[in-house]
């Protein structure tokens, strides 16, 4: 009885002790990351970093817009239409294996694929092209397994109702797999923002403030990974380097909130 | 009296799995018939054949005419749309859309097109009266139907089916999920239905079929054992089987 009980009081501590484990290195990676950025962020550094931020911006965009239908669709063909058999488990094991794949070799494949092949400008276009890429499996993966999620006896019913499978699809699958898609949409948010290896080579050098998607530009990921390569990063790049951090982290908590409310927007919609 | 399902020679196989064999059975109109036997005997199985329900499921295979309105629905082109407007259904546990109760029951009439709110409106509320629904729920229409009780969610599902104007209302032990007053209030619900519709309701319990069917059909491991009127299965069936089983010798 003693042992039993030491048991379940072992077992709580060590949730409670890894649990502020947890907390403490989030505060510490974040508080470091606004100190140190706050003390160097000025008006001027804002001004100039100005153009990341909206290259930055535009690459998500462009990823979103090519990746979140091709996503959905392929999910909800998988798991609604497609026989399940050979084939589509092999598109699975494919799709699983490409979200482990270094990002690098997504480098490697957009240059040749859409810089040396189809002869694209390097551009925020073809960076967008080749993120979409990147984030296609997670959003795939994550439409996917909120598809599975839903009841059987919901599918039968709408079709029970004389719905045809088109119906039940829009309106019984789709909203009720909203929750998947906004968080493979939100951690595709995450990768965008933070990759680095994949769009080095084909979105090119910055070129002052972007007025096109079809021209070479630089993410705030790409210029930081930068200027911690520069040998002059010793004296004050790597001050600019925190700042450009926090506003990345910044940037990435806005748009997840902004997900949230659009998430939060179509229930409501909905009535649910 | 009017069949309104006529079944010969009915087979069904899930892969090399004989589940339903050589079943002969009118079904008649406006009366209520309740499918009884132990589980596994086929009877949801053979429920889920009159709306074309099987197709969903891979590697099954069914034989046989099953004869609605003159036209036998087990043929592919019979048009399923059509077939299960005609025939609606009730399943085992509630399954309302998480949308709110005035989406629910639009939401066959709406697939088919219905965009009219002042014929909405009043659909909603002649298939909530029906349901012996409208009551509890006509102040807060737009609020979730996962708001509801089981058993007005239950009563919403058969709402939503009756919103639907359907011959026949299919019932997969709409009640086994409930507790025993919900249960009480879709019987008598039942009773006044089927004044209007052809109801095939299938039960564990007997004391269920016995109180709400005019006809029951005992099911053993694929086959119609015996098919008669309820009061004759119960009290006076042809058959060994059936006798043990009404009166609870197995099962």
């Amino acid at each position: 009885m003693l042992n039993h009980k030491f048991g379940i009081n072992f077992v709580k501590y060590a949730m409670y002790l890894s649990l502020i484990l947890l907390i403490a290195f989030i505060a510490l990676i974040i508080g470091y990351i606004v100190l140190e950025g706050l003390a160097q962020l000025n008006l001027d550094l804002l001004i100039s970093s100005n153009p990341l931020i909206v290259s930055t911006l535009m690459l998500i965009g462009i990823a979103l817009i090519v990746a979140i239908p091709l996503g959905i669709f392929s999910a909800i063909y998988m798991q609604m239409y497609a026989k399940q058999g050979r084939i589509i488990s092999l598109i699975r094991f494919s799709i699983d294996s490409l979200t482990g794949i270094p990002s690098i070799i997504y480098g490697l494949f957009a240059l040749s694929f859409f810089i040396y092949y189809f002869g694209l400008n390097r551009s925020i276009f073809a960076a967008g092209l080749a993120m979409a890429i990147v984030i296609l499996p997670v959003l795939i993966k994550n439409t996917e397994e909120a598809i599975k999620t839903i009841e059987r006896s919901q599918i039968e019913a709408s079709l029970a109702l004389g719905a045809t499978k088109y119906d039940t699809v829009t309106k019984v699958v789709v909203p009720f797999c909203l929750d998947g898609i906004i968080n493979g949409v939100i951690l595709s948010i995450g990768r965008i923002i933070g990759e680095t290896a994949a769009i080095m080579f084909v979105i090119g050098t910055l070129n002052g403030f972007p007025t096109s998607i079809f021209e070479p530009s630089a993410t705030l990921a790409t210029h930081l990974y930068l200027i911690l390569q520069e040998p002059t990063y010793a004296q004050g790049g790597i001050q600019e380097a925190y700042s450009l951090a926090l506003i990345l982290l910044l940037i990435v908590i806005i748009l997840n909130v902004l997900v949230k409310f659009v998430e939060k927007y179509f229930k409501k919609k909905r009535g649910y | 009296m009017e069949d309104i399902f006529t079944i010969r020679d009915l087979n069904l196989y899930y892969g090399k799995n004989h589940a339903l064999k050589n079943m002969d059975i009118a079904l008649k109109k406006n009366k209520v018939t309740a499918l009884i036997g132990p589980s596994g005997c086929g009877k949801s199985t053979f429920l889920r054949c009159l709306n074309r329900m099987n197709d969903l499921i891979e590697n099954c295979t069914i034989t046989g005419q099953i004869i609605y309105d003159n036209d036998n629905i087990n043929v592919e082109k019979y048009n399923v749309i059509e077939l299960r407007k005609k025939v609606g259904m009730v399943f085992q546990k509630p399954n309302p859309f998480p949308m709110s109760i005035y989406e629910n029951v639009i939401y066959g009439p709406k697939c088919q097109g219905l965009t009219d709110k002042a014929i909405l409106d009043e659909l909603v509320e002649d298939s909530l009266k029906k349901a012996a629904l409208w009551d509890e729920v006509k102040d807060r229409l737009n609020t979730s139907a996962l708001s509801l009780s089981g058993g007005q969610q239950q009563r919403l599902c058969i709402a939503r089916t009756i919103a639907m104007d359907p011959d026949v209302i299919l019932m997969d032990e709409p009640t086994s999920a409930l507790d025993p007053i919900s249960t009480k209030k879709i019987e008598e619900l039942m009773e006044t239905l089927k004044n209007n519709y052809t109801i095939v309701i299938v039960t564990h319990s007997m004391q269920q079929a016995a109180r709400i069917s005019d006809y029951t059909a005992f099911f053993l491991m694929g086959e119609i054992v015996e098919y008669d009127l309820t009061d004759i299965i119960f009290s006076n069936p042809a058959q060994q089987q059936t006798e043990d089983y009404v009166t609870g010798r197995f099962g």
